[in-house]
């Protein structure tokens, strides 16, 4: 991680930060922590794991939904490789075009991530109760973290200016 | 399995993909990894049955993917190392002796195929601000060889220089002149290529074959061998781990056969102990012992 990233308090993980800055912790998180690398992606994939088997197995015996249990998982990643393809390609229209040439690609990833992850969530939100608490759960983190990205701006901006 | 694309598209994934999806992605991955690279799944089967007296083929299974998911951390953490920049943490085990070889006037790095050893050498390099040769076997796929070769000396920013221990004779002069210029040469210690020269060790009561060159050059040049390892100990953290140095001394009792061979078999002791510590981080993917290799 290059040093312009590390400075920036609203890296990739807000709540964070700013719950260990109103403790009065150290709020300089980086890539270096395994908890944040290991829910964050772990959650993207199971909402996106669930919302694509909702979809395709909604008509689904039991004995069919254990069956199809691995090519879901399969199918999953496989949507994942292909989103993080498009998403390099549409980033690459988006540079040739003069826009955000200053963020890194991994970070506008981390845009479009969030996003389709939350359009998933969206869809299972009025399916099973379980379903639907996932991603209500997953849908209040993912605003929880954009108001923390703000509160954070806020508070550098303050600091600085002071 | 052995092309440049994986490489590539690993250094693609890194500088394209958030950190925290990368975990994920690894462990399926390794998953693909464990069903289609048969050959290298079937090496770490067998050699297990070795490491881990009385384990279960079975068992064994879970080992070799274990292995080879931390495999693929170690290569991605390079890789991300060359890439990024990315910060590293590590201990050192035998913080003295790294000091010494840091300062030493010519000195050998006896190293296996275990943990980051692309990593280690180029950290090694940045933190003493020393020269490295480094000299491994060559990759089968001449494109992926050209890449890994690109990617450790763009990782050591130019203080990491590799070569090749099938270059032959003429490479074994130029190491020891090195040497002998107070350079620090870095070999992989725990694999024969066909056509290097090589003596008999014994690794946990099997036979193996153990390159002799980085004990003759020792010998030749005067200069110690110093055992050293670069453990993964979590994420984006490492443990590296240096033993006594193996000072081969000629004698007229033993002769200049019988100090190489007692140097391997000092080795192959040290070998056994870190493999035997950490059996998920040898990743030697193909037949190490030689009961194997014939059959």
């Amino acid at each position: 991680m290059r040093s312009a990233e590390r400075g920036a308090a609203e890296f990739y993980f807000a709540l964070p930060r700013l719950v260990a800055h109103l403790r009065g912790a150290n709020s300089d998180r980086t890539e270096n922590n395994w908890i944040e690398a290991n829910i964050a992606g772990a959650a993207v994939m199971l909402v996106s794991f669930l919302a694509i088997s909702s979809f395709l197995w909604s008509a689904s015996t039991l004995s069919m939904q254990i069956i199809l249990l691995l090519p879901t998982v399969v199918i999953t990643w496989l949507v994942w490789l292909l989103v993080l393809y498009v998403d390099a390609q549409l980033i690459k229209v988006l540079r040739a075009v003069g826009l955000l040439r200053g963020v890194p690609n991994a970070r506008l990833q981390s845009l479009f991530i969030s996003t389709i992850t939350t359009v998933f969530a969206c869809y299972l939100l009025n399916r099973e109760p379980f379903l639907g608490t996932v991603a209500a759960v997953w849908i209040v983190a993912v605003f929880a973290n954009l108001l923390a990205t703000v509160v954070l701006a806020f508070l550098r901006h303050r600091h600085n200016a002071g | 399995m052995r092309g440049v694309f994986w490489r590539q598209y690993l250094d693609w994934a890194l500088l394209n993909v958030p950190f925290y999806l990368q975990p994920t992605l690894l462990t399926l991955w390794t998953i693909f990894f464990f069903f289609f690279a048969a050959p290298a799944r079937r090496a770490l089967v067998s050699n297990l049955r070795f490491v881990v007296p009385g384990s279960s083929r079975f068992a064994n299974h879970f080992r070799a993917f274990r292995t080879l998911w931390n495999f693929a951390w170690t290569i991605s953490e390079a890789s991300n190392y060359k890439l990024t920049k990315a910060e590293y943490t590590y201990d050192v085990i035998g913080e003295d002796l790294l000091a010494q070889l840091a300062t030493a006037r010519g000195a050998i790095v006896l190293t296996a195929h275990m943990g980051s050893y692309d990593l280690g050498a180029a950290l090694f390099a940045q933190k003493f601000h020393r020269e490295i040769r480094m000299v491994r076997a060559p990759e089968p796929d001449t494109l992926t060889e050209r890449h890994l070769v690109s990617s450790v000396e763009q990782s050591g920013a130019g203080a990491v220089k590799v070569d090749y221990s099938s270059a032959g004779a003429l490479l074994s002069f130029d190491l020891l002149s090195a040497l002998r210029r107070g350079e620090i040469v870095s070999i992989q210690g725990d694999r024969v290529i066909p056509g290097v020269t090589h003596a008999r060790g014994r690794l946990f009561g099997q036979s193996i074959a153990i390159p002799s060159g980085p004990f003759t050059l020792g010998l030749v040049a005067q200069v110690p061998v110093y055992p050293l390892f670069i453990v993964r100990a979590g994420y984006r953290h490492y443990k590296i781990v240096v033993r006594p140095p193996i000072v081969a001394q000629r004698s007229t009792a033993i002769g200049r056969d019988g100090a190489i061979d007692d140097a391997v078999a000092r080795w192959c002791a040290v070998l056994e102990q870190l493999i035997a510590e950490h059996w998920d981080q040898w990743f030697a993917l193909v037949p190490a012992f030689e009961s194997d290799a014939i059959s």
